[in-house]
């Protein structure tokens, strides 16, 4: 079934890649549809009892004996809406892209549907190298589609995003193999296979680097300040659809290595460099907004706001709790289904007037009315305003993330205001005030296919705002586990709380040496808030 | 007297004398004007080769000569990725000699007798043996080198290569007699057994030079830093077909004696032999990743990065005499990844022959702009075996770049690993850069493949992909040819 899922598209893109090129454009939407049907069953077969498996839908079967590597795949509730999200904005993708590609379209699609297959890849693998496979196999298309079909700086836009990423991952695959053999001292067996390696004791230390090594993989991908820059390079220069895949699915691929990888399988390193991630996310999410705030170009604008919703996934993931984590899982679909709307928007505009200048713009209220509301649900979406969907992922990761570290979610809340301040001081600008340049004057409104691709973004922004039940439902369980693996190296005492030092290592490995650098980071962590008053952990809110 | 058995043990070597002698008399004596025939003999040849020595790689391992020659899988694998990476440069060879204007027929005697000296070089138990073989090696390359005589960077090539070639062969020499000094005898299980025993004073003195003078041999041959030097100027400098043969082929073969070298003889005994090793590692990683960034020749910047590539090689040869001797993959790795690299090297190059026309190389990156669209499967081959190089998945290049680092994890070079994998990111830029002008800038230069050649790259690509994927057979063979391999002083822990 995930096989299916997952090699769909990319058996399609083969296809399309030799096929006359008249054809290409229906076929690849055609595939597109067809991985989207395939993977609907995921949803309605998902067992999301609290007792059911973990992992659902698994296929396992040795595929590499000599390096014990399983083809593994599997799913859990954060995985299955991770791959419907992409199976979702594919078919949008591919249909917004049936204007605006210039030349090559059928190299385009087949591209996009590569990248689909290896995404979704990265998402079901439950095997460290198959996942591997599938992170670096993801580069490739992209790469490819923003120095193709790219703006003018496309070129160096593509090679520092191939760079970036594979500096990243190359100390992941080191870490990575260090973990594997790590694995085989203490077992005697060779294998690559998660839950294996999940189970493995690892020596706080050890933990620390190799936590590291994966989080630095990771944090570019997200991405987590300072590890942003290549984004706006990126988000500007790629093709509308290829922002679009960027912002909507490829981001998470970096949340959601912390969530499946980092995170569960380091628990010590995450309670020890839990103070600086969530310190960098908060800067992220004021920064990014500050700098969203003075862009002139309404593209790098929505780039940079992507900056400071990640850091919100982000600051909940590390909360450690499970409204906290929740929380981010939500918000990522929610950046997905907002940031992909806003950036076809853009590219809705940019396809008429060959401009992303917001200053071009103004009083397109009055020329395009329909483009304008959609603007607008979608920019009130990005805000988070209650009864759309941002709403619900940023108030619960705020929530989680105020039991854990409560000063450092003040400073995040002020980001909510600084994005709406950004986010409306734009559709301000763009939409409302006087019609004065005659160019817009004469734009086309939306077409039938504009529409038609817009409306389920749309919808589901609607939907996932006032009913987000079904979705944190499929979500729970998960997330549940993946708290409880922190349960014995964090007790919930939030971070910036000047009690004595928490014995939280003691808990999984007991043994002597490892409590010394516990206590040695602890008075870093609690010497600096000493003048705040502890803040007494909230119950947890399910 | 050889016995038959040991003739049958060097037949493949053998075949390949009797086949170089064949054109060499048959260049002098018929003098056919179309060297096509030459062409498909050395191919017959080398194919039958192969065979033989595939056929003995499926029997027991076994001396041969009194000892001069090892025959065992180790050696036998090594053997077999020299002689197919002959197999590619001669498919592509004499289309592009056409191209070239350089249809002579000592081209493919030569690259025969290159073959035969890398193939005993794999197999060679003995430094006399091995120095042999690296000789008729090596003396046929500095030859191909200089093949277009009309070009003076050619003539450089053959001629820079030769001095230091020469220079070096004599440092190798040089050492072999301080070791024979030592030990009075030249046989490596002969030196093993000497390594063994603690030794003071002058003997320990002896042995000291004698090793360290045969690694700077070794280091020059693989062009591991600091004995690079050449590479850049031969490798632009020959014609593209030897620089294939040269890249790969050489490579295996001097890294097969090397290892066997240092497996063998050095083990887990010297500490400071093995600190020498790891420091060239690390240079010759970093250095010849960071050479090939500023490169604009396609050549040269393949120069470099087969330099990147010795290093990542002898990861695994520190690896290999650091770790527990049992059952340590690093040289099963050090067999896997030269399979590897043969394969996308030679696909490299001949997308880089494609461009020859007019008795005129064009290697220039630029020559690339715009193949994407002009040549589509040119492209697609060019970029897969530059991936593979990057080490991205789903190559053949990633499992060998995950089989090394797990190795030289495995034996605690945790920090090697490091930094050959910071390397390993910055050399992805190098390898990217020929897909931009591949596929991203427009150009107009002429390409054009012949339909063997053609056939060579997609076997190349196949390989790529199909070991990638499928890596378990490959890797089983390597890891079964490893254990053949004994080293000749027992670890003591």
């Amino acid at each position: 079934m995930l096989s299916l899922v997952t090699f769909l598209p990319i058996i399609g893109a083969m296809l399309v890649a030799v096929m006359p090129r008249s054809a290409s454009k229906m076929a690849a939407l055609g595939v597109s549809l067809v991985a989207l049907v395939a993977s609907l069953p995921l949803w309605f077969g998902f067992d999301y009892a609290a007792t059911a498996a973990p992992f659902q839908f698994v296929e396992d079967m040795a595929w590499i004996d000599a390096f014990g590597v399983h083809y593994h795949m599997g799913i859990d509730g954060v995985s299955l809406l991770l791959v419907l999200l992409t199976t979702a904005l594919t078919p949008i993708i591919i249909l917004a892209g049936f204007s605006g590609v210039e030349e090559g379209h059928r190299g385009y699609f087949a591209l996009m549907l590569a990248l689909e297959g290896a995404m979704i890849g990265t998402f079901v693998a439950l095997d460290t190298f198959l996942f591997y496979m599938f992170w670096e196999l993801v580069l490739i298309p992209m790469y490819f589609l923003i120095g193709i079909w790219g703006g003018q700086r496309r070129i160096y836009a593509a090679v520092k995003f191939f760079i970036y990423t594979v500096v990243g991952s190359l100390l992941m695959l080191v870490a990575f193999v260090a973990l594997y053999y790590l694995n085989f001292k203490a077992t005697g067996h060779w294998t690559t296979d998660l839950e294996p390696l999940l189970a493995l004791q690892i020596p706080y230390t050890t933990q620390l680097w190799m936590f590291a090594c994966f989080a630095l993989a990771f944090a570019i991908k997200v991405p987590m300040f300072p590890f942003h820059t290549w984004l706006p390079d990126a988000h500007v220069e790629a093709p509308t659809g290829g922002s679009v895949v960027l912002a909507g699915v490829m981001l998470k691929m970096g949340t959601y290595g912390f969530y499946r990888f980092a995170m569960p399988l380091f628990p010590q390193a995450v309670v020890h460099y839990g103070p600086l991630l969530i310190g960098l996310a908060v800067i992220g999410i004021v920064y990014g907004a500050l700098v969203a705030m003075v862009q002139d170009d309404v593209k790098k604008l929505v780039a940079y706001s992507s900056v400071s919703h990640l850091g919100y996934c982000m600051l909940g993931l590390f909360a450690l709790n499970a409204p906290g984590v929740s929380g981010s899982v939500y918000q990522m679909l929610n950046h997905g289904v907002s940031t992909g709307a806003l950036f076809l928007l853009v590219g809705v505009l940019y396809e008429r007037r060959h401009t992303r200048m917001i200053a071009e713009y103004g009083g397109l209220a009055k020329s395009i009315p329909k483009f304008a509301f959609v603007f607008m649900v979608v920019t009130f979406s990005s805000i988070g305003l209650p009864g759309l969907n941002g709403f619900v992922g940023e108030f619960m990761v705020l929530l989680g993330a105020f039991q854990y570290a409560p000063i450092p979610t003040v400073v995040a809340i002020s980001g909510v205001i600084f994005g709406a301040t950004y986010m409306l001081w734009c559709f301000q600008r763009m939409v409302f005030g006087p019609l004065q340049n005659q160019a817009n004057v004469t734009l086309k409104d939306l077409n039938a296919r504009e529409m038609a691709y817009l409306a389920p973004l749309l919808v589901a922004i609607v939907v996932m705002g006032v009913y987000p039940q079904p979705f944190l439902d499929r979500i729970n369980p998960s997330v549940d586990r993946f708290v409880a693996r922190f349960a014995d190296s964090y007790d919930g005492t939030p971070y910036l709380h000047a009690g004595p030092v928490p014995a939280w290592i003691s808990g999984v490995v007991g043994a002597a040496p490892v409590s010394e650098p516990a206590a040695a980071t602890e008075p870093a962590a609690a010497s600096e808030p000493a003048a705040h008053p502890p803040a007494t952990p909230t119950e947890h809110v399910e | 007297m050889p016995t038959f058995n040991d003739l049958w043990l060097a037949s493949p070597a053998l075949l390949l004398f009797f086949g170089a002698m064949a054109i060499m008399l048959g260049e002098a004596i018929v003098r056919p004007a179309s060297k096509t025939g030459f062409w498909a003999l050395a191919l017959g040849t080398l194919a039958g080769s192969a065979a033989l020595t595939v056929v003995i790689f499926l029997g027991p391992s076994a001396d041969a000569f009194g000892g001069m020659l090892r025959v065992d899988q180790f050696g036998l694998f090594a053997q077999l990725v020299c002689t197919l990476a002959a197999l590619l440069t001669v498919l592509f060879s004499d289309d592009y000699l056409r191209a070239l204007n350089l249809r002579v027929g000592e081209y493919y005697s030569l690259v025969l007798f290159g073959v035969c000296g890398m193939g005993l070089m794999c197999l060679a138990n003995d430094l006399m043996m091995v120095f042999v073989a690296l000789e008729v090696m090596s003396i046929s390359m500095y030859v191909l080198c200089a093949l277009k005589r009309g070009d003076p960077r050619s003539v450089e090539a053959g001629f820079k290569y030769f001095i230091l070639g020469a220079f070096s062969s004599g440092l190798m020499l040089y050492g072999i007699s301080f070791l024979y000094g030592a030990t009075g005898t030249t046989s490596l299980p002969g030196i093993g057994g000497f390594f063994m025993g603690q030794h003071q004073g002058t003997q320990a003195t002896l042995v000291a030079i004698g090793g360290a003078l045969l690694i700077v041999g070794f280091g020059f041959k693989v062009a591991s830093v600091p004995f690079h030097m050449w590479a850049p100027d031969v490798y632009q400098g020959a014609p593209i077909s030897v620089t294939s043969l040269m890249s790969a082929g050489v490579k295996a073969a001097s890294f097969a004696a090397f290892a066997r070298f240092v497996y063998g003889v050095i083990g887990t005994h010297s500490a400071g032999f093995v600190g020498v090793l790891w420091w060239m590692a690390a240079a010759t990683m970093v250095v010849g990743n960071l050479g090939a960034l500023a490169q604009r020749d396609l050549k040269r910047m393949l120069a470099y990065s087969s330099i990147a590539h010795a290093g990542y090689l002898l990861m695994a040869l520190v690896a290999a005499s650091t770790g527990n001797a049992s059952n340590n993959p690093a040289l099963a790795s050090l067999l896997f990844y030269l399979l590897a690299y043969t394969f996308m090297n030679a696909g490299a190059f001949i997308v880089l022959a494609a461009f020859t026309r007019d008795g005129q190389d064009y290697t220039d990156i630029d020559s690339l702009a715009g193949l994407g669209k002009r040549h589509p499967w040119l492209a697609a081959g060019l970029s897969l075996c530059l991936l593979s190089m990057a080490g991205i998945p789903p190559t053949m290049g990633f499992v060998g770049k995950f089989y090394l680092f797990s190795a030289a994890i495995q034996s605690g070079q945790v920090p090697l690993a490091m930094i050959g994998a910071l390397s390993a990111a910055a050399g992805v830029y190098y390898y990217l850069r020929p897909m931009v002008w591949m596929y991203m800038k427009e150009g107009h230069t002429e390409a054009r493949v012949a339909p063997v050649a053609f056939t060579a790259l997609a076997i190349c690509g196949f390989a790529l992909l199909a070991f990638g994927l499928v890596p378990g057979p490959m890797l089983g063979l390597a890891q079964t040819s490893l254990q053949s391999l004994i080293p000749y002083t027992i670890p003591t822990h």
